[in-house]
């Protein structure tokens, strides 16, 4: 089943490229993404719709949660990447 | 500023002298580098810095990154390595890789084309920062000089902090001749700090107990407990409540090989006891550890009867490979500090009844030691690295590549203490021996460190031999020598019907000529009856030398679990 993760993390460079980046090194193939400014100065949201099949998510949030200048790493179930850019079209 | 009030302004400074400066804040006594075009200006700059700021001149970048992974595993601190830009950094990356995997705390600083060249494909340009973004916990691409000692404060603090590793500072030729005012931060304030918070009570009361309960339980220990310096309180627990330790290879010497307690490595070329012992736990207690598969066999049978606890300062790898029943996220140190400390209120007479389960352990070590048949005609590895240990009284700093000779030298050295076995674990990387060993030689000149190497691994990075010349160090070399990728060849003798494909190096130079050619000396070891005079001369001598010593070629490995395998079904020969 697919999985929204959604990614607060800092906009400096080089580090949504080594968040995305992550997610093939892990096995994680993204299907959509979403990248636009974060609530918050200097910060980045970044939204993937990924289908996780058998793989330990429970570790890959830890890892994402654990990388340099991540705030915070929310999941959810399904393809919620439109409702979540919606937010964002106003 | 007014110009001529910035001029006399002795804190306003180009780049590569914040670079430096900051380096200094950090307590980095000792770079090792290579210099280049775009590191022009820090070069410049180090020569200011000289009886400060030790830099080595390697002879490889590659070369350079192990002397810092060397200088970083033997000393506790964080290593720096120097590259330019281009050809210069991507030689940094097997290193980097290394010190990605083995949580090897590190700082590889490289030059880049001049900032408004990036991205044109200017000469000796590439983005490293790029390449190495999977075997870094950060990277850094400077963008002006006045932000240079914010990030090397940061880098240090993250390559240290929570699980170790590399940290990438990518600088711009022209941010370092560029100026700003140097203006050290007394902490590190623009990220999430690494919280170092106790473990839960509960969990280590209710880990505490499951340790009284189990009728079979043993300790399987890592790296981990090196990085955080837990061997004290590792030894206290294992001794108080009278179980049994295995460790991994990153955990040699993290308990003493030689303590009564200690079942030795466990993992595919592991011990019987130790293999056997976490095959029949009825508790695992894991520290420091990631449950690797070259530990763990074929995971669905690995430990089939026991409950784990696993401690890890990386909540990431905790539960990553393996169900965990009891996981415990937090610093070795503290938590096995907390566990002693709950001791405190139990009565010291009251221990786990392991009576029956040392019974089984001691049999299985009397019934199934480490074993190899001795030659009085040709030298035998076992019996090189047992002489090896005699004559440097298990005390030597020795550092290995990968293959057969690693795990013969794992198997018999008989590591005393943590910081002693410099390995390249989780990467495997042939050459990292000899430059890792001069690492440690610089930061401990007065000890008696070897790099024992095997030919191949050997002719990777044996340039380093004019490094360890040029600064005058007393680094011996042992060279395994079977004229042969050992341990390649082992798995094509035993799982491809000796189909021995591309194995042979016998085409390798004359070890001890080329040992000569670079200043070195040269001994050579034929016959087992030459081994301990040579080993003896070779160790004793001051200076650099290179010992050539011939050994059987085509002995195996064992025990050996097979690919696939659980670690009872062992081959013991």
């Amino acid at each position: 089943m697919k999985q929204t993760i959604s990614i607060l993390l800092s906009n400096r460079f080089n580090d949504a490229e080594r968040i995305i980046g992550l997610f093939s090194a892990t096995g994680y193939k993204i299907e959509k993404m979403f990248l636009t400014e974060g609530d918050g100065e200097n910060l980045s949201k970044l939204i993937v719709v990924t289908d996780p099949q058998d793989k330990n998510v429970v570790n890959f949030l830890a890892r994402l949660r654990q990388q340099v200048r991540v705030s915070s790493v929310e999941v959810a179930e399904g393809d919620g990447l439109a409702n979540e850019q919606a937010k964002f079209m106003v | 500023m007014k110009k001529s009030s910035v001029e006399t302004d002795p804190s306003y400074m180009r780049g590569a002298q914040i670079l430096c400066e900051s380096l200094l804040r950090e307590n980095v006594d000792v770079i090792f580098g290579y210099p280049g075009g775009a590191v022009l200006h820090i070069y410049d700059e180090l020569k200011c810095f000289e009886g400060r700021l030790r830099h080595i001149l390697c002879r490889h970048e590659q070369g350079a990154v192990h002397m810092a992974e060397g200088y970083a595993l033997a000393t506790g601190k964080t290593g720096v390595a120097l590259a330019t830009s281009g050809p210069g950094a991507t030689n940094t990356v097997t290193g980097i890789a290394n010190a990605f995997m083995d949580s090897t705390p590190l700082v590889v600083i490289t030059g880049q084309v001049p900032r408004p060249m990036m991205g044109t494909m200017a000469f000796q340009e590439i983005d490293i920062a790029g390449i190495t973004r999977p075997c870094t916990k950060y990277s850094y691409v400077v963008k002006e000089a006045g932000e240079l000692a914010e990030i090397v404060q940061e880098a240090f603090y993250i390559a240290r902090s929570g699980r170790p590793g590399p940290v990438l500072i990518d600088i711009p030729k022209d941010v370092t001749a560029e100026f700003a005012h140097f203006n050290y931060p007394s902490a590190v304030k623009n990220l999430e700090l690494f919280e170092t918070i106790p473990a839960n009570d509960n969990d280590i009361s209710n880990a505490l107990a499951k340790m009284f309960e189990a009728k079979q339980p043993v300790f399987y220990v890592g790296g981990g407990v090196t990085r955080s310096s837990a061997t004290e309180e590792l030894m206290r627990l294992a001794e108080r409540l009278n179980l049994p330790v295995t460790t991994t290879l990153m955990g040699l010497g993290a308990f003493p090989a030689r303590h009564p307690n200690s079942l030795g490595m466990l993992g595919m070329h592991g011990n019987f006891a130790a293999n056997s012992a976490i095959s029949d736990a009825d508790l695992i207690v894991a520290v420091g550890v990631r449950f690797d598969d070259r530990v763990t066999g074929n995971i669905n049978k690995f430990a089939p009867q026991a409950e784990i606890i696993h401690i890890d300062v990386d909540s990431a790898s905790v539960r990553q490979n393996i169900k965990i029943h009891y996981p415990i996220t937090g610093d070795a140190k503290n938590v096995l500090a907390q566990m002693l400390g709950k001791l405190e209120d139990i009565d010291s007479q009251s221990k786990p009844d392991v009576e029956d389960w040392w019974n089984q352990i001691r049999a299985w070590q009397k019934d199934f030691p480490l074993r190899y048949e001795y030659s009085e005609n040709v030298i035998k590895p076992q019996f090189l690295c047992q002489e090896l240990a005699r004559l440097t009284s298990n005390d030597a700093i020795i550092s290995t590549d990968v293959g057969q000779h690693q795990m013969w030298l794992a198997q018999y050295y008989g590591f005393r203490r943590m910081r002693q076995s410099l390995t390249s674990g989780g990467l495997g990387t042939m050459g990292f021996g000899l430059p890792a060993a001069l690492g440690a030689q610089i930061a401990f000149p007065d000890q008696q460190v070897v790099a024992f190497v095997g030919d191949g691994g050997f002719q990777m990075t044996s340039q380093e031999l004019a490094t360890a010349v040029q600064y005058r160090t007393n680094l011996k070399i042992i060279v395994m020598n079977n004229n042969n990728l050992g341990m390649v060849r082992q798995w094509q003798e035993i799982f491809y019907d000796k189909n021995y494909s591309e194995v042979d190096l016998s085409g390798s130079p004359d070890f001890v000529k080329l040992a000569e050619a670079y200043g070195a000396r040269g001994l050579r070891a034929r016959h087992p009856a030459e081994l301990e005079d040579v080993l003896a001369e070779g160790l004793n001598s001051s200076g650099v030398v290179v010992m050539d010593i011939c050994v059987e070629p085509e002995e195996c490995v064992f025990p050996m679990i097979p690919p696939g395998a659980g670690l009872k079904e062992m081959q013991l020969q």
